[in-house]
């Protein structure tokens, strides 16, 4: 996240939180019915993209966390999104060779698939999440 | 099909071959054609309304006919016009509710690409208004009824049809086969999808044995139903049809992720289960619809949904179709997994019906 301070309040989050309003609010009357569509969805990638950049590298960072303890692996250094990258590649093909088809680890792994979608929902379309009384 | 030439049937000399061909399938001396209008929806294909006014033959009088094209890009996973109007031909003659499939041409000189020629039938096909306007359709128990009495009668098609040889038959299950089809969608898409992968592992391990193959509608749900005041007028969209397992369109039709947030109706955001149970019952159903078996099958549905929409996005990131709701589609399956891991937690509980 950039510095608040040299930004006078006027990061990314802020500027589309107003991009959002004005198109919602002004923009929309006089947008004709057969494209509100468009206008909804281009209003919902908005916020998409402003919780993203709101939740920063904490999910992927946790993910990470989470797949090394998984693994039993040391915190790495370097390029932690390539890291990533690598041990979510590894979960996968594991699932799928039923490395985890049973015993304590298996709970484990779960887990972590669970929270890591539930993180991408929260970023995606939590109010799905709240519909769904999950949250 | 980057080489088919552009078609408009606003054009007279497209109408003169069309009505031409039109009383040469019909046995008329002449057939008039007016009143032509292009029809929305089908992303793939192009579509008009038109009057015909055969001079003779089997169809001598006036018609409401729709003329369905094929359009410029075609989707890989599903069959072509031709085989699709089989399809639909093989479904109306085993009594489903389907738009008359009448003729088809596969000659690409009579307006430059192929087409099929179906009565117009009325009526509304869109998900959202079905879900949210309890009036259309009539009763909604009867439609529920229906939907069930259609999938039924869809389900007699015999699996020797001689006009459906090309569909092919799964091996060693269509449960199994599936299984391996999105694994191999899932090789050949970048990003690697834990989730998905700990559905495809319990759909393998839990996969339903098959007892007998039927056909398979392929998109079974309430953007396909086309309704009007008397109820269901038309199942529409058969691109999508194969040889299967009897619960593949129950569980495609009663899916969480087509329930357009009406969770508390499972059947596609429309009603109760047991109305739909009920009229598929009453027409003989092949299958005795096991909660446990269409919780699977509900579970398969949201793979495959999740697989499709992964392809959609795909579509938009490709540079193939910038689209802004192919992007947005390209982020559902995160919501579809979590129904996936939600409902794989269910039938461990054993909880079904949901």
């Amino acid at each position: 996240m950039a510095d608040q301070g040299a930004l006078d309040g006027l990061d990314g989050v802020e500027l589309l939180r107003i991009a959002s309003e004005t198109l919602m609010q002004e923009v929309a009357p006089a947008v004709p019915g057969d494209r509100r569509y468009e206008l909804l969805m281009a209003n919902n990638a908005i916020g998409i993209a402003s919780r993203e950049l709101e939740a920063g590298e904490g999910p992927g960072r946790a993910a990470l966390a989470r797949l090394e303890a998984l693994y039993g692996e040391p915190p790495g250094d370097g390029d932690w999104r390539a890291r990533l990258d690598d041990l979510t590649a590894r979960l996968a093909s594991d699932i799928r060779s039923g490395v985890f088809g049973e015993g304590p680890r298996r709970a484990e792994a779960l887990a972590h698939v669970r929270e890591t979608t539930l993180d991408a929902v929260r970023v995606g379309n939590p109010r799905y999440l709240q519909r769904r009384g999950i949250e | 099909m980057a080489d088919i030439t552009p078609l408009d049937l606003q054009d007279a000399d497209a109408q003169s071959a069309l009505a031409g061909w039109l009383a040469a399938e019909g046995g008329a001396t002449d057939v008039a054609v007016s009143g032509i209008e292009p029809l929305g929806g089908g992303a793939i294909h192009l579509h008009w309304r038109l009057d015909a006014t055969f001079e003779g033959g089997a169809l001598a009088g006036a018609h409401e006919l729709v003329v369905r094209a094929a359009g410029d890009a075609t989707l890989a996973e599903s069959l072509d016009l031709v085989r699709e109007f089989a399809v639909a031909r093989a479904a109306a003659d085993a009594g489903a509710t389907v738009p008359e499939p009448l003729w088809c041409c596969e000659d690409a000189s009579v307006l430059g690409r192929p087409f099929a020629v179906s009565r117009f039938a009325p009526g509304v096909a869109a998900a959202h208004l079905l879900v949210r306007n309890e009036e259309l359709g009539g009763s909604r128990p009867a439609l529920l009824a229906a939907i069930g009495k259609e999938l039924a009668q869809l389900q007699t098609v015999p699996l020797d049809t001689p006009s459906l040889t090309f569909l092919p038959k799964p091996e060693p299950s269509p449960a199994l086969a599936y299984v391996a089809e999105f694994r191999a969608a899932l090789d050949a898409h970048p990003r690697p999808r834990p989730a998905l992968e700990w559905g495809l592992r319990w759909l393998e391990r839990n996969a339903r044995p098959t007892e007998q193959l039927v056909l398979v509608h392929g998109d079974y749900r309430n953007g396909n139903f086309m309704v009007d005041d008397d109820g269901l007028s038309g199942v529409l969209d058969w691109e999508f049809a194969r040889w299967g397992d009897p619960l593949e369109d129950v569980g495609w039709l009663t899916a969480r992720c087509w329930r357009a947030n009406r969770f508390d109706r499972p059947v596609g955001g429309l009603g109760p289960r047991e109305d739909f149970e009920q009229g598929y019952r009453e027409a003989g159903g092949i299958s005795d619809l096991g909660p446990a078996a269409v919780h699977y099958w509900e579970v398969m549905a949201h793979v495959r949904w999740a697989i499709i929409a992964i392809h959609q996005g795909e579509r938009h990131t490709s540079g193939r179709q910038p689209s802004l709701e192919l992007a947005l589609t390209g982020r559902i399956p995160d919501e579809v997994e979590i129904e996936i891991l939600t409902m794989i937690d269910e039938a461990e509980r054993g909880e079904f019906g949901g």
